[in-house]
């Protein structure tokens, strides 16, 4: 009696842990939300799995496979739920997923065409992967823009460091903050350092807002010459 | 294709629902065993804030009072602090000042219905093994939310305004549905949009109700069972106007409310209860001022027992609290803490002078219980008969007289406590302290020793540089008198109690009497009658310093061996010493490095034959990752009692040591869903080298993980294996015999949302194996009926097979069905 109780006990607890072990591999975070949208100016257009193109309004949620898509002369914000923003620029588009890995998430973010701004905050365990047909860019915590996504990819980086690396050479480099990464279709990589009007346009486009710089030349009564230099947000 | 994907991800859903709800798991994670305790719930932990535990119970009639004992890292000494039992669970609220870095360690006292003995939880050994808190600094500046929009003082236009925001944590007693949200005066709860933990208000349910200027978002939480758990805000500023520009709040009054009206029936050991209890809760505010009340009533409810229907109303203002019903004061820790009082209880605070009253009963009267009456001329007999009753002269009016043999009742026992105090309340501050607390002699027909009770003491608070620097003193001095049934001494009475003193001595009673009568009873059961060595003295002062990422404190007390105060009744009397710790914080916040040492000495009144010594030092180091490495803590503890008397001597030697050392790996990761896994590995040896050689060995392992899906489901597995060994008295092992005890638990847990959140299912399995054997399953649904109506049903069911050396199988079933409407 007692030798058979155990043997039903035995078979309730190993189906227990089969149960379990089964759900903790046959779900994916495949619907969670990832992100949302904070903000829309102009004509900015969503998509998802199960629906056509539609219109975008500022608090649509984005989950896995979510396409967005600017007009010209339009903008939307994305933020996900670690506080990292993404501003997408006029007339183009993406695709933001998610997947995966050992340690944690990886959040990707696929363009089709056009440009980018992010601002991604530092991760424990999970990373940001920017991707294009060409190029797969790696990262955890920076700032800067990506461009391209139709054949010639170009990352400026306005902080932190980002693994650039060619889909058709599979050759990668590091992009360190003030630089700029060109990734082409004939599988060339290369870096050099970014000029300020590169470093200002990531930086815009990462932050938000258009810079100005005004350029005062101050002088004494000896005729010493000063220059000021005052940057603001419009 | 899109179709084919998403009726493909259905069939998994629902296949994965049938699985859980074949396998009820329960939410007993812990897997620690009792047959009292089904459940300890702790709340969010976040140093510097108070800290919610609450215990289930496997029975509701299974305890008459539960008190929690807890202490720091580097204390030998637990703190003990009443729970208030409301059915079945118990609550209490660690206060912040106990809620710091690294680790509390806590167990539980059960006073058993209707037995004069208690028990602990964890069962055994639980002062050299207590359970045991990580409270982890790098966690502190997590926040339970996420605010994803607007940021904290942004700027955005009024037709921008989008409020958003995302629950992170995980902890399964927050009611994510019960989340309210608001701007400025504005209850916006009804607007927003959730999904899982992301909550959205979307511009065009906002920025109609905004002017410009500053705004405030609030976000409150709640836990399922209708308790706020935690307020967020923040502020933004509003550029430009919409079209409206006036908030158009209804009413500046906001209130909301809960009901839950419960049934349950409990059937233990073939013995059926049926228990019925309601719960009502409501709050309101009006600008700064909030009104609270509360109404539990069960039908455990009884003359014979101390109060199990619980009530309380109160009004709060930045300047004055005021509440009527059950509560518990705090005053500082010497004079009360702890202890429930059922009357008026109100703070004033003006800032420079602030002022704390409690008044109440804090022991309801028990009528005594006459078993029969006879008359005088068999009271012979009857003593005879039972040498060791109580009887009483019952009517003296008859003839002949009737007495009466009966069971002491209980007196109703009222208290009075006041305490003024200088300074502000967070800040540098002194206060005085009076406390007296009485006995109602006439409240019952037979009682035995009414007693009576004051305090004196006071407080301070200094701090210096920011708060880098704090000093704390607090001193008091009690009287209390054990028999106050015959008043003060009459001239007469001290005359013959004192007839071998001589005149002037007899005087000098005689004016201390005349002096403090209107105080205290003063007779000769009043303790201290004398001053020598001061024994109901107590004091104790400390000093912290935080500096150099170091976070040092140093403490000395002394409780002097009479020392009592009614409203703390968990004070340790007759001890004095120290204690010094210190907490580094190395490598930019990622190693933290503790030790402490305490030394404490009993006989304090020089009283006693010998004095014994404590002496506790631990060390404990812990390294939180922020890459995918483990997070590690290893602690050791060393503690030992000793004192004069040679190892010979039987009676009166102590002299032993305890060691323990404790290893748990942490890691969080994602694989198929995100993954919390602890590992955990205690172990305890006690060497005692007295002649009595109570020897004790303890370890335990324990391999957990949280799993949190998306779809949303969270699991909880763990195994957890205990070996002890003990000088046994069970009947089968020789008495005083060694005696050892081994088991294992498997616990799982699920808990699944569906119907966006409309139906919780949850439950759990958690079998165990060894020296006991026995086999848990709990099973629990909840649905909403609409968005504030719930109706949760939960059936647990205790298999019993063996428990140590006791066998014999036994099946208990419970189940509840609760109804609630929040609003």
């Amino acid at each position: 009696m007692k030798y058979r109780q155990r043997i039903h006990t035995n078979i309730l607890v190993l189906i227990a842990f089969t149960a379990l072990t089964v759900l903790s591999f046959g779900f994916r975070p495949e619907n969670g939300t990832l992100a949302l949208v904070t903000k829309i100016v102009q004509e900015v257009m969503k998509k998802s799995a199960s629906n056509e193109w539609s219109k975008a309004t500022s608090g649509d949620m984005l989950i896995v496979g979510d396409q967005v898509r600017t007009g010209k002369q339009s903008l939307a914000v994305i933020k996900f739920m670690d506080r990292s923003i993404v501003r997408v620029r006029e007339q183009s588009e993406l695709t933001i997923s998610a997947s995966s890995q050992t340690g944690g998430m990886v959040k990707i973010i696929q363009l089709s065409k056009g440009s980018f701004g992010f601002d991604v905050k530092k991760q424990q365990n999970d990373r940001f992967r920017l991707t294009s047909p060409t190029s797969v860019a790696s990262i955890r915590g920076t700032r800067g823009k990506l461009s391209g996504g139709s054949g010639n990819d170009t990352l400026v980086v306005t902080e932190g460091l980002v693994n650039l690396k060619n889909n058709v050479s599979t050759r990668d480099i590091d992009v360190p903050a003030g630089f700029i990464g060109f990734s082409n279709q004939d599988g060339s990589i290369s870096s050099r350092k970014a000029t300020e009007q590169e470093l200002a346009d990531a930086n815009n486009a990462a932050l938000g807002g258009s810079s100005n710089e005004l350029n005062l030349e101050l002088r004494n009564s000896k005729g010493d010459k000063k220059e000021l230099k005052i940057r603001y947000k419009q | 294709m899109y179709r084919i994907a998403s009726v493909t991800y259905q069939y998994r859903r629902e296949m994965w629902l049938a699985a859980v709800t074949l396998f009820i798991i329960p939410l007993s994670s812990l897997a620690q065993l009792s047959d009292k305790v089904s459940k300890v719930n702790v709340g969010a932990v976040h140093p510097g804030d108070p800290l919610s535990i609450q215990v289930e119970f496997v029975s509701a009639n299974v305890v008459d009072r539960i008190e929690i004992a807890f202490r720091q890292f580097g204390e030998r000494d637990f703190r003990r602090v009443e729970m208030l039992v409301a059915g079945n669970s118990a609550t209490v609220t660690i206060p912040p000042v106990f809620v710091v870095p690294p680790s509390l360690e806590y167990y539980f006292v059960l006073y058993l219905h209707g037995q004069t003995t208690t028990e602990n939880y964890p069962i055994e050994n639980p002062e050299q093994h207590p359970l045991s808190l990580t409270i982890s600094e790098a966690e502190s500046t997590k926040r339970a939310i996420v605010i994803l929009s607007p940021e904290e003082n942004e700027k955005v236009q009024a037709d921008d305004v989008l409020i958003s925001f995302s629950l992170v944590n995980d902890d399964s007693s927050i009611n994510r549905a019960a989340t309210k949200v608001y701007l400025d005066a504005a209850d916006l709860s009804t607007n927003y949009v959730r999904s899982e933990d992301l909550f959205v208000i979307k511009p065009e349910n906002v920025s109609s109700t905004l002017s410009s200027g500053p705004h405030t978002v609030r976000v409150e939480i709640f836990d399922t069972q209708g308790k706020p758990v935690d307020t967020y805000s923040w502020q933004f500023t509003v550029n430009g106007t919409s079209e409206i520009g006036l908030p158009p709040v209804s009413s500046v009054w906001k209130y909301n409310y809960n009901i839950q009206l419960e049934t349950r029936n409990e059937d233990i050991s073939s013995e059926v209860r049926p228990y019925n209890r309601a719960t009502i809760s409501a709050n309101g505010t009006y600008n700064q001022f909030r009104l609270n009340g509360r109404v539990y009533v069960t039908n455990e409810e009884q003359d014979n027992r101390q109060p199990q229907n619980r009530f309380f109303i109160g009004g709060e203002s930045p300047w004055f609290n005021v509440g009527y019903g059950d509560s518990y004061p705090i005053f500082p820790d010497l004079i009360m803490n702890g202890r429930r009082v059922r009357g008026f209880n109100g703070k004033l605070t003006f800032g420079k002078f602030n002022l704390d009253v409690t008044t109440g009963n804090i022991i309801r009267r028990i009528e005594s219980t006459v078993f029969k009456t006879f008359p005088e001329s068999t009271l012979a007999v009857e003593q005879a008969n039972d040498p060791t009753g109580a009887f009483g002269l019952y009517d003296p009016t008859t003839n002949p007289r009737l007495w009466a043999k009966y069971n002491y009742g209980t007196f109703n026992r009222t208290l009075f406590a006041i305490r003024p105090s200088f300074g502000k309340r967070e800040e540098s501050h002194i206060g005085f302290s009076y406390l007296k607390s009485t006995d109602d002699i006439g409240s019952i027909r037979f009682g035995i020793k009414p007693q009576e009770n004051v305090v004196l003491g006071s407080d301070l608070v200094l701090t210096l540089d920011r708060r880098n620097i704090e000093i704390t003193g607090q001193g008091a001095f009690s009287a209390t008198n054990k028999d106050i049934t015959n008043g003060s001494f009459s001239d007469s009475l001290i005359d013959i109690l004192y007839k071998d003193y001589d005149e002037s001595y007899r005087n000098r009673i005689r004016n201390i009497r005349d002096a403090f009568s209107g105080i205290i009873t003063v007779n000769e059961h009043l303790t201290p009658l004398g001053v020598k060595n001061l024994p109901t003295l107590a004091y104790e002062g400390g000093l912290s310093l935080n500096y150099f990422n170091n976070a040092l404190r140093f403490t000395y007390l002394r409780h002097g061996e009479g020392y009592e105060s009614f409203g703390q009744s968990f004070l340790r009397t007759d001890v004095r010493g120290y204690n010094i710790s210190d907490r580094i914080r190395l490598a930019n916040n990622q190693w933290f490095l503790s030790a402490g040492f305490e030394r404490l000495k009993d006989n304090t009144a020089e009283t006693k034959a010998t004095t014994t010594t404590g002496t506790t030092g631990n060390v404990s180091l812990s390294y939180f990752s922020r890459s995918s490495a483990p997070n590690v803590t290893l602690s050791y503890l060393h503690a030992s009692n000793v004192n004069e008397r040679p190892i010979t001597d039987s009676l009166y030697a102590i002299d032993d040591r305890t060691d323990r050392v404790l290893v748990q790996l942490g890691k969080e990761f994602t694989f198929g869903a995100r993954h919390t896994t602890l590992l955990s590995v205690s172990t305890s040896m006690r060497d005692d080298r007295s002649y009595r050689d109570l020897d004790t060995r303890n370890t335990t392992v324990m391999l957990s993980a949280i799993s949190t899906f998306t779809i949303p489901l969270q699991t909880v597995t763990s195994l957890t294996i205990n070996s002890s060994k003990f000088v046994s008295s069970f009947s089968s092992a020789p008495v005083g015999g060694p005696a050892s005890l081994t088991y294992t638990t498997l616990s799982t847990t699920a808990l699944y949302r569906l119907m966006e959140d409309r139906l919780q299912l949850s439950g759990s399995f958690s079998p165990t194996f060894g020296d006991i054997q026995r086999v848990l399953v709990d099973a629990t649904a909840q649905y909403y009926v609409m968005k504030n109506l719930s109706v949760r049903s939960q059936l647990s069911l205790y298999l019993n097979q063996k428990f140590y050396q006791f066998p014999g199988s036994t099946n208990d079933v419970i189940w509840s069905l609760i109804l609630r409407a929040d609003v």
